[in-house]
């Protein structure tokens, strides 16, 4: 139940957060910081765990890693 | 003159997340353009912009052999943006081992001059008609590059985009919120590529004709947005191709996608500031979809707050009612975002 409730709550709180991204893109922009390798090594690499639809993927990135 | 702002507001944010959607939607339904997809076999070269990736980058070359594409049509080259871990060494050895079916190429650099300056250096050895654009982290699914390049077989297509499928992580608490986000935003490309084109395309795989690329401004932030934008300035379309996919793990904190759409929106501040081509009707075909998809995304925020605040001088009847909304939405937000840092505590 816990659990259920935080996950409804993700809905408004990930909708403020990726707006309030505006003002510190916009933040950023000034300031001519450009991260622009940030996509590819901010977050550690590792393994998909839960059901998805993609499941022959999720095979291959378990065969691969 | 409140009641005016509360309204430009409010109608500015709708039409932003919901009125869009309904003109795409309806505009889908009365025009939409079809692709004349053919089973084509062009050379492709494969460009793949790296920096300290030595985590990930043998990953990445195992996979790509897994493609099923002609070995002898296939090029892939790895520009290294001055990669200062073992990324380099790794490739190398990765070489030496590999039969050279398809070949692989490293271009190294000793400058770390940006990764749109490696995408330029890659692409100016590219020998491919196709070249394919795909980052070291994401997998691919094997019949991506199949997929991917039977779009050109209709002439009116530059470029082509992939879509990338994000799987969720052991615990990824921000798998809910994002996902349904990140949908969201597919869900409007493919509309925009059915119309016309899409906006953009997924960094981590989409391709262009070679002829038609022109090197990047080095600093570029969204190189997946500018490259096929360019290509859309001279009358050739960039399509959405939902069969061919990259993996790739949803980020376990909401905090690291905000990181993403931070560097996102910056990228779209910058392309308007110094792409003027975008501003103009006549060079930009897509000058409706672009200013009511990438323009309003960034006058939203700044609108909610005016909503927020201007509806504290309005509390009569309806006005009342909605401030009360707000305030429960921004409350619940608050709550969600204590809960995640509080459950993401626990969990560490």
């Amino acid at each position: 139940m816990k659990k259920r409730m935080r996950k409804l709550l993700k809905f408004p709180f990930t909708f403020v957060a990726m707006n309030g991204a505006a003002f510190v893109g916009l933040y950023s922009f000034i300031r001519k910081r450009k991260d622009v390798w940030l996509r590819s090594s901010e977050d550690e690499p590792g393994e998909p765990t839960t059901q998805t639809s993609a499941a022959r993927s999720e095979e291959r990135l378990r065969k691969v890693a | 003159m409140l009641k005016f702002i509360f309204w430009l507001s409010f109608l500015t944010v709708f039409y932003t997340f919901f009125g869009y959607p309904m003109v795409l939607s309806a505009w889908r339904a009365l025009r939409a353009k079809t692709i004349r997809k053919g089973r084509i076999f062009p050379s492709v070269s494969m460009v793949i912009a790296v920096y300290n990736e030595e985590k990930v980058i043998e990953r990445k070359l195992a996979d790509l052999l897994r493609l099923e594409y002609p070995p002898s049509l296939l090029e892939i080259i790895l520009s290294s943006d001055g990669s200062t871990d073992r990324t380099e060494e790794r490739i190398a050895r990765w070489m030496e081992k590999s039969s050279g079916a398809p070949p692989v190429r490293l271009l190294k650099s000793s400058a770390h001059a940006g990764k749109a300056a490696a995408l330029n250096r890659g692409v100016e050895h590219a020998r491919g008609e196709i070249v394919l654009f795909s980052d070291a982290r994401q997998l691919l699914d094997s019949i991506s590059v199949l997929k991917l390049v039977s779009n050109f077989a209709d002439p009116e297509v530059g470029a082509a985009s992939g879509e990338l499928i994000l799987l969720e992580r052991k615990n990824g608490e921000a798998a809910v919120g994002i996902g349904l986000y990140w949908r969201y935003e597919k869900w409007l490309r493919k509309m925009e590529s059915e119309i016309d084109s899409t906006l953009g395309a997924t960094g981590a795989l989409y391709a262009i004709r070679k002829g038609l690329y022109e090197p990047i401004p080095a600093d570029t932030i969204l190189d997946d947005v500018l490259i096929p934008m360019r290509i859309v300035f001279k009358g050739y379309r960039a399509v959405f191709e939902p069969e061919a996919r990259a993996y790739d793990l949803l980020s376990s904190r909401t905090r690291n996608e905000f990181v993403r759409k931070v560097r996102t929106l910056a990228g779209n501040y910058q392309l308007l500031w110094e792409v003027g081509a975008l501003w103009s009707p006549k060079k930009n075909r897509l000058f409706f979809q672009y200013f009511s998809h990438k323009v309003a995304r960034l006058i939203a925020p700044f609108m909610l707050v005016l909503l927020f605040f201007c509806n504290f001088f309005l509390l009569q009847g309806f006005y009342l009612v909605f401030l009360i909304l707000q305030i429960i939405w921004y409350g619940l937000a608050l709550w969600g975002g204590m809960s995640h840092e509080k459950a993401h505590a626990k969990a560490a």
